[in-house]
C-alpha cells in the first residue's frame, strides 16, 4: 500500500466547537437536477421559452429556439465528420454568439470542450492537446489552425450556420466531462482540471450568490479559458436568462457600462483588479447592475469602502473559488464593513458545496488557521494526465463519521465565530496578478531552459497597488538581454505569464535562511522611481 | 523603426498638448517623472489592467473612442498613441 493509499479516509480529529461550526456552515444541500447533463437542463430552458432571449451581442441575438436548432446542426457537423462521443475539442473563437454554439455543439455530441486562445504559442498547445488527449478543435481561425494544428481535425465555424430541428441522442449524464481549463503548473507543465457536468448545475442551479433566473441577464466578460466564463454562460442559459456577451476582446470602461445599461446586465462578475479599477475610474459602469460579484485576488478595504458607499447594501459579493471546486465555492454579501477591522470574509459555503479549516488532521476551531479544504459537487475528479498531482491534491477524510472527497486548496484561512472564512494567504509560489493565477515555478522553468542562464528568480512587485510579475536572471552570455528572453518566453508561455519586466544581475542574493532574497532584488533593480536629478538612473536592462 | 531613430526619439520630451497630456496620466499611472515621446506604454510596465485605467483616463480627458484598446496593443509609444488621439479628434 503507498502512503496515497494510507492516507485516503484518514479521520479528522477536533474539538466539538470545531465540529459544530462547520456543521452548520456546511448545511447547504439544496435540491437539483445534478444527473442530468449542461444539453439536457438547456432544453429544458429552451422548452420552456423557445422565443426568449438566449445570447445578445450588440445588435445580434439568438433566441434559445435558435442556439438549440444551431448547436444541433454543428454537433450533427462534429458527429459526421466521425466525432467520437467522450472525446475532447479544442475551441477557439471569437467572443460571439457562435462560440457559445460551440460550446453547447460540443457539449451535445457528448464531448468535452477545451477553450484555448490563439496567442497561446505552439509548443504550449500541443502540450495541452497531448495532456488533454484532444484531436479535434472548433475554430473561427480555420485557416491559421489548420497549419498550426496539423496532427487535430480542425473544423471551421465561420459563416452562416446550418440549423437542425434534432440531434442523435448521445448519453451524457452529471457525471460525464464538460470541459478542461487548463492553469499555471509549477513544475512548467499547466495543469488541466477537468469539470463534470454535475458541477456547473451545482454552481449555477438554486444559486444563493446571485438572483439568476428567466429575468436574469449575466455579463459574459472573462476570457472563455477561465472559468469565470463558466459562471456567466451557463449561469445564464441553465436558468432561462440571458447572457450578454461583451463586443470587445479587451476591456473598456466606458464600453462597459454602455454594455450593462443598453442591455440591462442584472448580474456582473469583476475580478478584483478589474473591479478595483472601476471603483477608482469609472464607479457609474456598474450602476445599473443587481449584483456584482468581485473577487480572485487579495482584496482592498478601500475599494470595497468606496463600492460600498456608492451601490448600498445588498449588491456586492464577495466570491471566491479555485477552478478544481468550479469557479465559485463561497461567497461573503458585503453588507457592511467592520470597523477598525481589515478584514473581508470570502464568506461561507455556496449552495451543495462544503468547507474544511484543516491543521494536519485536525479540524479548526474559530481563530485556528489551517488549509482550505473544498467538498461537493463542484470538486473536479482531477487533472488530465497526472494521477500523482491529483492523488496529492484530491484526498479523502472522515469527518463526522461520513467519507468527503476534498480538494486541498493550498490557501490558508480561518473561521470567525460566526462561521464566515477569511483568507490568509498561502505558503507556495502561487500567486494571482490581475485575475490570473501563476505559478512563479512556471516561469523560472522555462527561463531555467535558456541555454544561457545560468539561474533565475520570478517575483511578484507591488508598487503603488500595481502588481507586476518581475523576473531576474543570471547569465554568462553577453549576448542574452532582457528583449531576448522575453522572446524566448512568449514562444512557450501565454502572455500574462511573461514578466512585465526581466532585469539581468552578476548574481541572485540570498536571505539568512538560504533562499533567493526577492526583497533585495526588487529594491535595488526594480524601483520605478529614479532618484532626484539622476534621470539616467533608469535601470538599463529594463530598457532592453 | 531602425535603432536610430529609437535613439533619438527616446530622449524626446513630449512637445504637443496631446503628448504632454499623455504623459501625465503616465506619470500619474506608473509614478515616474521622465516620460518620452519614445517610451512604450508596455516596455514602462503596463499591463491589461494598467492599460484598462489608461484608456479611462484618456477617454476622460479628451472623448469617449478616441483610443481604442486595439491601436494601443498595436503600436503602445506615446508619439503614436498621440498621434491617433489627434486623427480621432480631428
Amino acid at each position: 500500500m503507498s502512503a496515497l493509499e494510507r492516507q485516503t479516509g484518514t479521520r479528522l480529529t477536533g474539538t466539538q466547537e470545531a465540529f459544530a461550526l462547520h456543521r452548520r456552515i456546511n448545511r447547504t444541500a439544496s435540491d437539483y437536477p445534478r444527473d442530468s447533463s449542461v444539453p439536457a437542463l438547456f432544453a429544458a430552458s429552451a422548452a420552456r421559452d423557445p422565443d426568449a432571449p438566449a445570447v445578445v451581442q450588440g445588435g445580434r441575438a439568438y433566441t434559445y429556439g435558435e442556439l438549440d436548432r444551431l448547436s444541433n446542426g454543428l454537433a450533427r457537423r462534429l458527429l459526421a465528420e466521425g466525432f467520437p462521443p467522450g472525446a475532447t475539442v479544442g475551441v477557439c473563437l471569437t467572443r460571439s454568439p457562435e462560440l457559445i454554439v460551440a460550446l453547447l455543439a460540443v457539449l451535445k455530441c457528448g464531448g468535452a470542450y477545451l477553450p484555448f486562445d490563439v496567442g497561446w504559442p505552439d509548443e504550449r498547445l500541443h502540450g495541452l492537446f497531448t495532456d488533454a488527449d484532444c484531436r479535434w478543435v472548433l475554430t473561427d481561425r480555420h485557416e491559421q489552425l489548420s497549419q498550426r494544428l496539423s496532427e487535430c481535425q480542425v473544423i471551421a465555424v465561420e459563416g452562416k450556420l446550418e440549423e437542425a430541428g434534432t440531434v442523435p441522442a448521445v448519453e451524457s449524464t452529471g457525471d460525464s466531462l464538460a470541459y478542461i481549463n487548463f492553469t499555471s503548473g509549477s513544475t512548467g507543465r499547466p495543469k488541466g482540471v477537468a469539470v463534470r457536468h454535475r458541477s456547473i448545475a451545482r454552481l449555477v442551479l438554486g444559486a444563493r450568490f446571485a438572483r439568476l433566473d428567466a429575468d436574469s441577464r449575466l455579463l459574459q466578460l472573462a476570457p472563455v479559458t477561465f472559468d469565470a466564463a463558466t459562471f456567466e454562460i451557463w449561469g445564464a442559459l441553465l436558468n432561462g436568462g440571458t447572457c450578454v456577451l461583451y463586443p470587445e476582446g479587451l476591456v473598456r470602461l466606458s464600453r462597459l457600462g454602455r454594455v450593462i445599461d443598453e442591455h440591462g446586465v442584472t448580474v456582473v462578475f469583476l475580478t478584483t483588479a478589474l473591479f478595483n479599477a472601476v471603483v477608482d475610474e469609472a464607479p457609474e459602469a456598474v450602476d445599473g447592475t443587481e449584483t456584482v460579484l468581485m473577487g480572485g485576488e487579495l482584496h482592498s478595504i478601500p475599494h470595497v469602502a468606496a463600492a460600498l458607499r456608492r451601490y448600498g447594501p445588498g449588491r456586492l459579493v464577495h466570491v471566491y473559488g479555485p477552478t478544481e471546486a468550479t469557479t465559485f465555492a463561497t461567497y461573503h454579501p458585503v453588507d457592511r464593513l467592520l470597523p477598525d477591522s481589515g478584514l473581508l470574509p470570502i464568506g461561507t459555503p455556496i449552495q451543495n458545496t462544503r468547507l474544511y479549516v484543516i491543521d494536519g488532521d485536525t479540524l479548526c476551531e474559530p481563530g485556528r488557521t489551517g488549509e482550505i479544504c473544498l467538498a461537493g459537487d463542484g470538486l473536479s475528479p482531477g487533472y488530465v494526465g497526472m494521477p500523482e498531482l491529483t492523488a496529492d491534491r484530491f484526498v479523502e477524510r472522515l469527518v463526522d463519521g461520513v467519507t468527503e472527497r476534498l480538494y486541498r486548496t493550498g490557501d490558508h484561512g480561518t473561521l470567525l465565530p460566526d462561521g464566515s472564512l477569511v483568507f490568509q494567504g498561502r505558503d507556495d509560489d502561487q500567486v494571482k496578478i490581475n485575475g490570473f493565477r501563476i505559478e512563479l515555478g512556471e516561469v523560472a522553468h522555462h527561463l531555467d531552459h535558456h541555454p544561457s542562464v545560468r539561474r533565475s528568480h520570478v517575483t511578484v512587485s507591488s508598487e503603488r497597488g500595481e502588481r507586476a510579475l518581475v523576473a531576474f536572471v543570471v547569465t554568462d552570455d553577453q549576448s542574452v538581454t532582457p528583449t531576448s528572453l522575453r522572446h524566448h518566453l512568449r514562444t512557450r508561455l501565454p502572455a500574462y505569464l511573461v514578466p512585465a519586466r526581466i532585469h539581468l544581475c552578476e548574481a541572485l542574493p540570498l536571505t539568512a535562511t538560504g533562499k533567493v532574497d526577492g526583497r533585495a532584488l526588487l529594491a535595488a533593480h526594480d524601483s520605478h522611481t529614479p532618484p532626484p536629478a539622476a534621470p539616467a538612473a533608469r535601470p538599463v536592462a529594463s530598457r532592453d | 523603426m531602425t535603432s536610430q531613430d529609437s535613439q533619438a526619439a527616446l530622449g524626446t520630451p513630449p512637445m504637443t498638448a496631446t503628448e504632454e497630456a499623455i504623459a501625465e496620466i503616465w506619470r500619474g499611472l506608473f509614478g515616474i517623472t521622465e516620460v518620452a515621446v519614445g517610451d512604450d506604454f508596455f516596455e514602462l510596465g503596463g499591463n491589461s489592467l494598467t492599460a484598462i485605467k489608461f484608456l479611462s483616463r484618456v477617454e476622460e480627458r479628451f472623448a469617449v473612442d478616441v483610443l481604442l484598446p486595439e491601436t494601443l496593443y498595436e503600436d503602445a509609444r506615446l508619439s503614436s498613441l498621440a498621434k491617433a488621439v489627434d486623427e480621432a479628434m480631428a
